[in-house]
């Protein structure tokens, strides 16, 4: 597979490029250099527009509308072997690009290849969970992301068809139970309201207990049931008969009163007949002096025989009193059979017997019969039962109008049954499928996570190793990589956990200085890009750094270089910094070098090959008779050795770097110079020192090109200074690398200074121009 | 193009490696949650179409 690679950029009327301008990248990639407000971050977002199609938000539309009115903002990027694509406006060009070119933009809006150092502050002090959402569109989880959102729409589709199914439910089931006094809240189902039903039916006598009935039954039913004024009627009359047959008990036993008159009628049947014992009495009474008997002439005496006639008189009316019993027992049972007859005709039930008679004749008739309680419970229960049973079975007004209620609800019920069996059968359908996709969303965001946890531990382990490459050199560096640790909380976070003298550290950002900061983001970035070589086969080679080290300094940027010479040899890098110092340490990587040598309004940068500056200032001075010129050769010179030459002598710096001028780390350095030329663990500089001069003249001297009064410098002052620049130079710088030389071990005071590249190592002290001079 | 907005021509080989990774930790997790279902998703990603919404939905046995 051949994979792309730019061959050149052109980008024309973006930002403050208004004419284009044409970068050829060559092999390896460019170091473009340029001082500030020259226009080299404008041809680097005018790539970054054109191949992530995306531009810093912060910039919003002035970004490329400001020079629109001279014509179409346009960036064209050929690629080699083949293929381009053409930016135009905003958007590709689909005519003008290639399949090749459309793909180079679509794996570079995967890699992302543009490093900025907001972009770094923004991923090491921004949110855990921004920072994830960051990193892990690196992951190149695309498919998953989509997978995602689908099952998440999918899922959202069927519960809202769910919910709009059980709606419709609902006001079909509402619409069906409005007859009929439902209460809480309304069914979702219809076996709910067939449930009511039957309970309801039972209730008003439609159903037995434990009869299984359908709902279709229970409606034949019902309107069969509802009711009419003759049902009502007959209703009341079984009611208040079966009232009265609730009230109905039978007599005593007939025996309660036969048994004691037949003993009566016995007793005096055996004892005389009354009349002759009254006639007797009476005869007695008349003649109290005759001892014999008027009926039988046999002598008696008259008391005892009054007495014996009295006793028999007495049984006479015990007879009497028997008889009348008898006769009001009948009288009892009369009705008693009259009363039970009638209510059986209510009932409809057969009557019994003939006429019935009445007093002792009904007890003996009764008395015969077998079993006659038995008898007379089971007819009286009898026709309670039936009584009852019937008026039961006719419904009053009240519950009639229920049963109507109940009729109208199953009607409905029956009307919309099929179209609620179908919805109930969707509905579970439907819920059925969103458990298995939710089941299947579960799944994969657990995965994701899982995968997550593992890519960012990859993740930083790789950045790791970067970070100990470029700080690993120094043992007195205590300050190490940031490790990213993965949080399942939410859709994930990348919590940062930094170390600081063995420390753990929560907010690295808070306490890490800000060169560490540059170089931890650094490392993260190199890392991502090595994670997209595995993600994505066919990801650009290609690493864009823009104004990366402006707190690194010269040392860690070296060490950068050498990672990017080491790692990322296969790749094109575009390096764009307004440093001249780490320009000429790029020399590893290969690149081409360009300067912008100025910009105008009309033109836009104005780039050239880039000349070292030593070179220029050896130029200025063999051909310049100009202050000016001269000053502007001198002062980037002078600028970039001060800088790197107070980091690797250790010099103490009053402020932050970043608030300090050349003047200031000249300030610093001088008295530095003078101890180690006066110690001998460097070449006598000391004279070089002093033509210099103090912060205060050589600020002035070389700020010629920029303020009037500095002016007044004479030529030969200005050419003084170039020359005793260009000597301390020489005298700090490796023979081989041109690095600054450094302290080789801080706790030896004593050791000569010395380069850690591996063939140079001591100063030579060159002093052309002296000699020219003295010559 | 599935109604998901990417092809469903895309293959298993096409996913990163990382898409690959997540795809068949999750199925691996369905086979207790779906069983009935595992063998079908499990194929999906074989032919590289477990990104393809439908095609899940199809292989559960359910229309859209």
């Amino acid at each position: 597979m051949t994979r792309s690679r730019i061959a050149s950029v052109s980008v024309r009327g973006v930002r403050g490029v208004r004419e284009a301008v044409e970068l050829a990248f060559g092999e390896r990639g460019i170091v473009l250099r340029g001082d500030n407000g020259t226009g080299k971050s404008s041809l680097v977002e005018g790539l970054r527009w054109a191949l992530l199609g995306a531009m810093p938000p912060a910039r919003g539309e002035d970004f490329r509308t400001h020079l629109r009115a001279e014509g179409a903002c346009e960036v064209t990027v050929e690629l080699a072997p083949h293929g381009r694509l053409v930016f135009r406006d905003g958007a590709l060009d689909d005519e003008a690009t290639t399949e090749e070119g459309r793909a180079f933009v679509d794996h570079c809006r995967r890699s992302q290849p543009f490093l900025r150092r907001a972009e770094l502050l923004d991923l090491l002090q921004g949110s855990a969970s921004d920072r994830f959402q960051y990193l892990a569109r690196f992951f190149d989880l695309a498919a998953v992301d989509t997978l995602e959102q689908d099952l998440a729409r999918g899922i959202r589709e069927r519960r809202a068809r769910h919910q709009e199914l059980e709606d419709e439910a609902r006001r079909l089931l509402q619409a069906i139970v409005a007859p009929v006094p439902w209460t809480g809240p309304g069914p979702a189902r219809a076996g709910e309201v067939e449930r009511y039903a039957l309970v309801e039916s039972a209730r008003l006598g439609l159903v037995r207990d434990g009869e299984a009935v359908s709902c279709d039954e229970l409606a034949v039913r019902a309107a069969a049931s509802r009711g009419s004024g003759a049902q009502w009627s007959r209703r009341s009359e079984l009611h208040a008969a079966a009232a009265e047959a609730d009230r109905l008990v039978p007599p005593d036993a007939p025996k309660t009163a036969l048994v004691p008159l037949r003993s009566a009628e016995l007793a005096a049947t055996e004892n005389g007949l009354q009349a002759l014992l009254e006639g007797a009495l009476a005869h007695l009474e008349r003649q109290p002096a005759r001892t014999d008997c008027p009926v039988c002439e046999q002598g008696i005496a008259p008391k005892e025989l009054a007495a014996r006639l009295n006793a028999r008189l007495a049984l006479l009316s015990d007879v009497r009193r028997a008889t009348s019993a008898v006769s009001s027992l009948g009288d009892e049972w009369y009705a008693f059979l009259r009363t039970l007859r009638r209510l059986e005709a209510v009932a409809g039930l057969p009557t019994r017997g003939e006429d019935v008679p009445r007093g002792r004749e009904l007890l003996d008739q009764l008395d015969r019969a077998a079993n006659l309680s038995q008898k007379i419970h089971d007819r009286v229960e009898s026709v309670r039962r039936s009584l009852r049973s019937q008026h039961d079975a006719i419904p009053g007004e009240l519950q009639a109008s229920e049963i109507e209620k109940l009729h109208a609800c199953l009607e409905r019920l029956a009307r919309d049954r099929a179209t609620l069996v179908e919805n109930e059968s969707e509905r579970a359908h439907l819920a059925s499928s969103t458990a298995s996709l939710q089941a299947v969303a579960g799944a994969v965001a657990t995965a994701r996570k899982d995968l997550s946890a593992v890519i960012l531990e990859e993740l930083s382990d790789a950045a790791d190793a970067i970070y100990a490459r470029i700080h690993g050199a120094d043992p007195n560096d205590v300050t190490k990589s940031p490790r990213i640790k993965f949080s399942r909380q939410s859709k994930g976070l990348a919590n940062l956990e930094g170390t600081f003298a063995d420390n753990k550290v929560k907010e690295p950002a808070l306490l890490y200085s800000d060169g560490h900061l540059d170089t931890v983001g650094i490392a993260y970035f190199l890392a991502i890009q090595k994670l997209r070589e595995r993600e994505d086969a066919g990801a650009p080679r290609l690493l864009v750094l823009d104004d990366i080290v402006l707190s690194v300094d010269m040392t860690h940027a070296r060490a950068l270089v050498a990672v990017l010479a080491e790692q990322f040899s296969d790749y094109q890098v575009l390096i764009a910094t307004h440093n001249q110092a780490f320009a000429e340490q790029c020399k590893p990587l290969q690149l081409r070098r360009l300067c912008i040598r100025d910009w105008t309004l009309e033109a836009g940068p104005a780039l050239v090959d880039h000349v070292p500056g030593r070179r220029l200032l050896e130029e200025a001075l063999e051909t310049t008779g100009d202050v000016e010129v001269l000053a502007v050769a001198t002062r980037p010179v002078l600028e970039a050795l001060f800088k790197e030459a107070c980091t690797h002598l250790g010099v103490r710096l009053p402020y932050e770097a970043t608030d300090l001028t050349f003047a200031d780390y000249w300030d610093a350095l001088r008295p530095k110079l003078q101890k180690l030329s006066s110690s001998g663990r460097l070449p006598d500089v000391r004279s070089i020192v002093a033509r210099l001069g103090d912060p205060l003249f050589l600020r002035n001297a070389l700020g010629a090109h920029s303020n009037d009064w500095a002016l007044e410098v004479p030529l030969k002052q200005a050419q003084l200074e170039a020359r005793a620049a260009l000597e301390l130079l020489d005298a700090l710088s490796c023979s081989s690398c041109d690095a600054v030389l450094r302290t080789p071990n801080r706790r030896d005071e004593h050791a000569p200074l010395a380069c850690r590249c591996p063939r140079g190592t001591s100063p030579t002290v060159r002093v052309p121009f002296a000699t020219k001079e003295s010559a | 193009m599935s109604k998901s907005g990417v092809s469903a021509r895309t293959r298993a080989s096409t996913y990163s490696d990382a898409t690959l990774r997540t795809f068949k930790a999750a199925v691996r997790s369905l086979e207790k949650d779906l069983p009935e279902h595992h063998a079908a998703l499990a194929e999906l990603v074989d032919q590289g179409r477990f990104h393809d919404f439908d095609a899940i939905v199809a292989a559960m046995g359910g229309g859209r």
